[in-house]
């Protein structure tokens, strides 16, 4: 299950893309204190975006599963990151056009967060959604993908994989042994592959 | 046309008479034949949008193919036996899911000819919850942890006996075997799970 991390998990050189590194940086990549540059934050993204296992191509459910699949990848290669939960607001939906499978709309969304520091030198949480983009983007970028301006966007640690809209932490539905995340990634896979074999 | 009795040279009145019963005699058969013709295209729509279909939720038992350019069978657990032609490209589905053994329930929509037509995954579902009345020809269904909203149309031969299914199973927190249409998310069967099988609830 082990991607093949395309780069390593070092600062790079400037003259890569990487800016200044800070003077002492704490806690694991991907923290706060220690933010990924923007080329390993693309790195990470493209490694991930390539996990076969992922249905990414399956918009219509699954993102809780797949989001606590990336958060165990990157923290298996001891990056540290997060999960942007987003809530359509009442009486609307979240919609993405132009999906793999049409027209979406969704009641909620989540995907995994991690620390980058951009090029202007401020560290921002940024969102790692291969099923919406093909490369990080900021929380404002992909809420406004959602065209819902009133839906609420919340942040958690990685560990929920799944809670309602304010929930409490202790609320929250965990799968530490990550085995509702493979059954669910398994079914969905299937239910995708079975559409497409009855619709080609 | 034929019933059409010709005026001819008669006397005035009568051939007034005549050309009347004539014109509504005209009338009822044009009446007649569009009637016939739309009758005739009713049922050819009928028959062309909703050709008998029979739906199996059922283990895969096996897929016997028989190689070359012969039909593939498709054998259930409940017993059925369905066809899978050759240039079926769920020919190749079928044979990789038969392949690793899957216990999960299919989903298979048959044509009247026993040929499958359609197969999708039943997963297991925790309900969470179901509109108390219907928008349109949809009963709103929330399954718990989809993003999704999904519906179960009112027009359903069964829809009584699945909204009560649906309703039960999310008062009771139970979860059900559930089959959903992905691109439209029309639940298209609701069922208790068969006893013994075991499977997580996604």
């Amino acid at each position: 299950m082990a991607p093949p991390w395309t780069l390593p998990l070092l600062e790079p050189p400037p003259w890569l893309g990487g800016a200044a590194a800070p003077a002492a940086p704490t806690g694991p990549p991907g923290s706060a204190g220690n933010p990924l540059s923007q080329v390993q934050a693309i790195a990470i993204f493209g490694d991930l975006a390539g996990q076969k296992h992922i249905p990414f191509d399956y918009p219509p459910d699954g993102c809780f599963a797949r989001a606590h699949e990336m958060c165990r990848i990157m923290q298996q290669h001891g990056i540290e990151c997060g999960k942007a939960w987003i809530y359509a607001s009442p009486g609307n939906a979240l919609t993405v056009p132009g999906t793999p499978m049409g027209d979406i709309e969704w009641r909620y969304h989540v995907a995994p967060i991690v620390n980058v520091r951009g090029e202007d030198g401020v560290t921002r949480a940024m969102v790692v959604d291969p099923s919406m983009f093909d490369h990080p983007v900021t929380q404002d970028e992909w809420k406004g993908a959602m065209h819902d301006p009133g839906a609420v966007l919340q942040t958690t640690d990685s560990g929920p994989y799944y809670r309602d809209q304010d929930s409490d932490p202790s609320a929250a539905e965990r799968d530490d042994d990550y085995s509702k995340t493979e059954a669910a990634l398994e079914h969905y896979s299937e239910e995708r592959d079975a559409w497409k074999a009855s619709h080609p | 046309m034929e019933g059409v009795p010709p005026v001819g040279r008669v006397g005035a009145a009568a051939g007034r008479a005549r050309a009347r019963t004539g014109a509504c005699l005209v009338l009822l058969a044009v009446w007649a034949c569009a009637g016939a013709r739309e009758v005739k295209a009713m049922s050819q729509s009928r028959v062309t949008a909703m050709p008998e279909t029979k739906v199996t939720v059922a283990a895969v038992v096996a897929l016997d193919d028989p190689g070359g350019a012969g039909e593939a069978t498709l054998r259930l657990a409940d017993g059925s036996a369905l066809r899978v032609p050759r240039q079926s490209p769920l020919l190749a589905f079928l044979a990789e899911w038969t392949r690793k053994k899957k216990a999960k329930p299919l989903y298979v929509e048959s044509d009247a000819g026993g040929e499958v037509r359609l197969v999708l995954p039943a997963a297991l579902r925790q309900v969470q919850r179901v509109d108390t009345e219907p928008k349109g020809d949809r009963l709103g269904v929330d399954i718990r942890m989809s993003p999704s909203r999904h519906f179960l149309k009112t027009t359903r031969a069964n829809f009584a006996e699945q909204r009560q299914l649906l309703e039960h199973a999310a008062a009771n927190k139970q979860p059900l075997l559930l089959t959903v249409q992905p691109e439209s998310l029309e639940i298209l069967d609701a069922r208790q799970p068969p006893a013994g099988l075991d499977l997580p609830v996604i």
